[in-house]
């Protein structure tokens, strides 16, 4: 029965490691098929590139100082235009991110950027940028996900919107140069999140003291409107700082003082069991296998921090190919999944109006509890399998499955369409089930609804 | 009334797929629970930072008129001779008189000086000191944790998006009326059968059938957003619900506040008419309070509206509180008096209230509150909120 589980193995991993199946595209999937997925240029989406969003936060803030200067009576109307085209293209970038999951060959990729974009959760509420999160995981997460974590870690503290977010672009050195002229000092909001959250983990024992002492090494990072991310020095923590034993920065202070404490900690053994314990249990289940996470740590730490090297060992490993589904799909990955499923074509998510954007993808996907472009809190959502399945969130499921198969332009036969979604994965009771429906569009949007496709 | 359709509808839907209906995990929680008491409580978020001084505005105070040259035009005098409320919020005038509506008048969160809505609304949830890394649940969600016998109908959060007032360990129902599920018979026990199948699913996806397409709602929610919600609440609040939290928006009115505000606030007491109506008898045993993320600014701006700022009014209303009467003190409007020389200076701590109202209503430790519910608060003197 080679062949059976071999086709099983791939259903499997279709919608474990990827997005979920489409009609007529059944790859035969096993480990080395996703990481040379992964090997593959990443084909460009039109998501709004950081600059345009920088250039809009400068220019608002530009029409602000007029006004308060008495230079110009009234910029609402000015102002009212800029924060119109950041929607626009806030909804574009959403059509874009969604057709790219649909149309990609298994999704992988678009699952780790998730889960990359989730572990490292900022957004851009209430700060100098608006809807900036997006074009944030397209610059800092996306290009790196399969290169060292030391170069993603760089990448993401050193963005803007997590600066802004984390309120690292207030921290003062108290004596650097600007520390001792103004009396300000250190917000310790990045770097305590830097070691719970980014690389140690929370379970890792580190002090206060350490807090304080990576958020004085931290001073000089910082941003501004018109460069982005830049170095201060007028705001850096001068002389050694002593973190876990060892001493960084001096003087002059420099950039690259910041950057050596970042690499030590991507490579410490805390950090690879923190990174390897949390990519097991988005993709496997909420309490993975001990030997499995052992197995991806290891490799992480002879590689010296290889994120492609760490995904690798995770798929490899036979406990990843073991059924049962044990966790659940992130509300756009379960919508992007229901659109593969049913066939629909990339072009016709690009083409959608802005309306029908706000109507068909951004509501529902905010009562699902996942509105586009926000992140609950530094930690990210809740990954556990639980997390997404509240009655508010099912029941928008549900109507939006419902919507779905009522606008399909051909509805597919059940039978057909849950092997098509499922492919093998179909418990006996939603194949039971399908067959008493009422309506070929009921089967589809029960199908769609169903335990079974909500799981990954 | 409609106190388990599910169970009833479930029962028969099961009989009919021949599943073993004494299996049912959702039969025994709901049958077998006790409750938290019978008393109830609502807390409404005001987003957007309501400016107290025109909900309630001290017409008494020598320097207000001089503050607010477009924006103190009148109002509804209270029996205090000081205050006089909103011209919009007249109906709220006989809940007043009858004892069952109190304002904090001078009141704010621990947030200080950065004034931003996400920020401040944040730590108005968390029940925190501060931001910063802290606490990730809300302040109502810790109080659930210390009460006996709480389920998920115990506590019910009434909003689209995620609450984060009641986000936490404690079970809770998350739903926002009006959510039209629209499926048919067929439909429903197909997938009351799916969900029971996986003990994952089964609790979310039979309420989510039940409140989707059995709560009365089928067509679009007719009236204000407000009434809506009330009617949806008190609902059920006559059921199992004992604790719940809304929010409403539409308070940030940096421009044109004369006219800006007056929806928001109609839609405030739209709700609190609403409720009490519609509980009836219960409104005896229920407790209302509304806070928000801060105050705004003592000096209307050169836009006749107000900028974000710190000292605000926090209101109760419920037919248990010993009302008639304002809490915690005036600080005055003196450019001295102010905070920051710009701000209605705050004289004490919102949490304190909400702590009093646990305390009072469900027998919550003080210890525990100040310790699990709202850390670090200094409680002060009790205000003696119920009768």
């Amino acid at each position: 029965m080679y062949g059976a589980n071999m086709a099983r193995a791939s259903s499997l991993g279709q919608i474990r490691f990827g997005l979920g199946p489409r009609p007529g595209h059944a790859p035969a999937l096993d480990a080395a098929a996703l990481i040379a997925d992964l090997d593959r240029p990443d084909p460009a989406a039109n998501i709004t590139p950081f600059a345009v969003r920088l250039e809009r936060a400068a220019a608002r803030a530009e029409l602000r100082r007029a006004q308060r200067s008495g230079a110009m009576a009234d910029t609402l109307a000015e102002r009212e235009a800029i924060n119109r085209a950041e929607v626009r293209d806030s909804q574009a970038d959403l059509r874009a991110q969604l057709a790219r999951m649909v149309a990609a060959p298994v999704g992988f990729r678009e699952r780790l950027v998730a889960f990359w974009a989730n572990h490292f959760a900022a957004d851009s509420r209430g700060g100098h940028f608006r809807f900036a999160r997006a074009s944030y995981v397209e610059d800092a997460i996306r290009p790196h996900i399969a290169t060292d974590f030391a170069t993603l870690l760089r990448a993401a503290v050193t963005h803007p919107v997590m600066q802004g977010y984390l309120n690292q672009n207030v921290s003062v050195g108290p004596f650097s140069l600007l520390g001792r002229r103004t009396g300000r000092g250190l917000n310790e909001n990045l770097a305590r999140e830097l070691l719970e959250l980014h690389t140690l983990g929370a379970q890792a024992g580190y002090s206060q003291a350490d807090v304080t002492q990576m958020a004085r090494l931290l001073t000089g990072i910082t941003f501004d409107l018109e460069q982005g991310y830049f170095f201060d020095a007028r705001i850096a923590e001068p002389g050694l700082i002593e973190i876990f034993g060892k001493r960084y920065g001096g003087r002059p202070v420099m950039e690259r003082h910041v950057f050596e404490a970042l690499d030590d900690l991507a490579l410490r053994p805390e950090t690879a069991a923190h990174l390897a314990g949390k990519l097991a249990r988005h993709f496997l289940a909420d309490d993975p296998d001990a030997g499995l996470v052992a197995h991806m740590q290891a490799r992480y730490l002879e590689t010296g921090g290889n994120l492609r090297a760490l995904h690798a060992a995770m798929l490899e490993h036979p406990m990843m190919w073991q059924p049962p589904l044990r966790k659940t799909r992130a509300p756009i990955a379960w919508m992007a999944a229901s659109l593969r499923a049913t066939g629909t074509a990339p072009d016709d998510i690009l083409a959608l109006s802005g309306r029908d954007t706000q109507r068909l993808l951004r509501r529902p996907l905010q009562a699902m509890g996942a509105a586009w472009e926000t992140v609950p809190s530094p930690a990210g959502y809740d990954d556990s399998a639980r997390a997404w399945i509240t009655a508010q969130a099912l029941a928008a499921r549900m109507s939006w499955a419902m919507g779905l198969a009522g606008r399909l332009p051909r509805t597919p036969d059940p039978s057909d369409f849950v092997t098509t979604a499922m492919g093998d994965m179909a418990s006996p009771a939603l194949l039971r089930v399908v067959r008493g429906a009422e309506t070929r569009a009921q089967a589809v949007g029960i199908i769609l609804s169903s335990p079974d496709f909500n799981r990954c | 009334m409609r106190h388990d359709p599910t169970r009833r509808r479930f029962l028969t839907h099961a009989a009919a797929l021949g599943c073993s209906v004494a299996a049912s995990p959702l039969l025994t929680p709901i049958a077998m629970a006790s409750t938290p008491g019978e008393n109830r409580l609502v807390v409404i978020i005001l987003r957007g930072a309501l400016d107290g001084l025109d909900a309630l505005r001290p017409l008494g105070d020598p320097d207000f008129a001089a503050l607010r040259p477009n924006l103190s035009d009148g109002g509804v005098a209270l029996d205090t001779g000081f205050f006089a409320l909103h011209p919009v919020l007249s109906d709220l005038l006989p809940l007043w008189q009858a004892g069952e509506l109190a304002f904090v008048p001078a009141t704010s969160t621990p947030y200080r000086d950065k004034r931003s809505h996400f920020d401040g609304q944040d730590v108005l949830e968390a029940g925190t000191p501060g931001t910063g890394p802290a606490l990730r649940d809300g302040w109502l969600n810790r109080a659930l944790t210390l009460m006996p016998g709480v389920t998920a109908r115990t506590a019910f959060a009434l909003s689209g998006e995620r609450m984060r007032i009641l986000d936490g360990a404690a079970p809770m129902t998350h739903w926002a009326p009006g959510t039209d599920l629209a499926l048919g018979p067929q439909a429903q026990l197909l997938l009351e059968h799916l969900f029971t199948q996986d003990p994952l699913f089964t609790e979310a996806g039979l309420t989510a059938l039940e409140m989707g397409n059995a709560d009365g709602m089928d067509d679009a929610p007719r009236g204000a957003p407000g009434e809506v919600l009330a009617r949806y609440l008190a609902d059920q609040m006559r059921g199992e619900t004992r604790i719940a939290s809304l929010s409403l928006s539409g308070f940030d009115t940096h421009q044109q506040q004369a006219n800006r505000l007056r929806p928001a606030l109609r839609n405030l007491q739209t709700t609190i008419l609403t409720l009490r109506a519609e509980l009836g008898p219960l409104w005896a045993r229920t407790t209302l309070v509304a806070m928000t993320e801060f105050g705004r600014t003592a000096r209307e701006n050169g836009t006749r509206g107000t900028d974000h700022g710190t000292g605000g009014a926090m209101l109760l209303a419920g037919g248990a509180l010993k009302g008639g009467r304002m809490l915690g003190g005036w600080p005055g409007l003196s450019d001295a008096a102010l905070y920051d020389r710009r701000d209605l200076m705050p004289l004490s701590d919102v949490r304190a209230y909400a702590a009093w109202a646990l305390r009072d209503m469900y027998g919550l430790r003080a210890s525990d509150l100040t310790r699990t519910v709202f850390p670090g608060l200094d409680m002060g003197d009790n205000p003696g909120l119920l009768l």
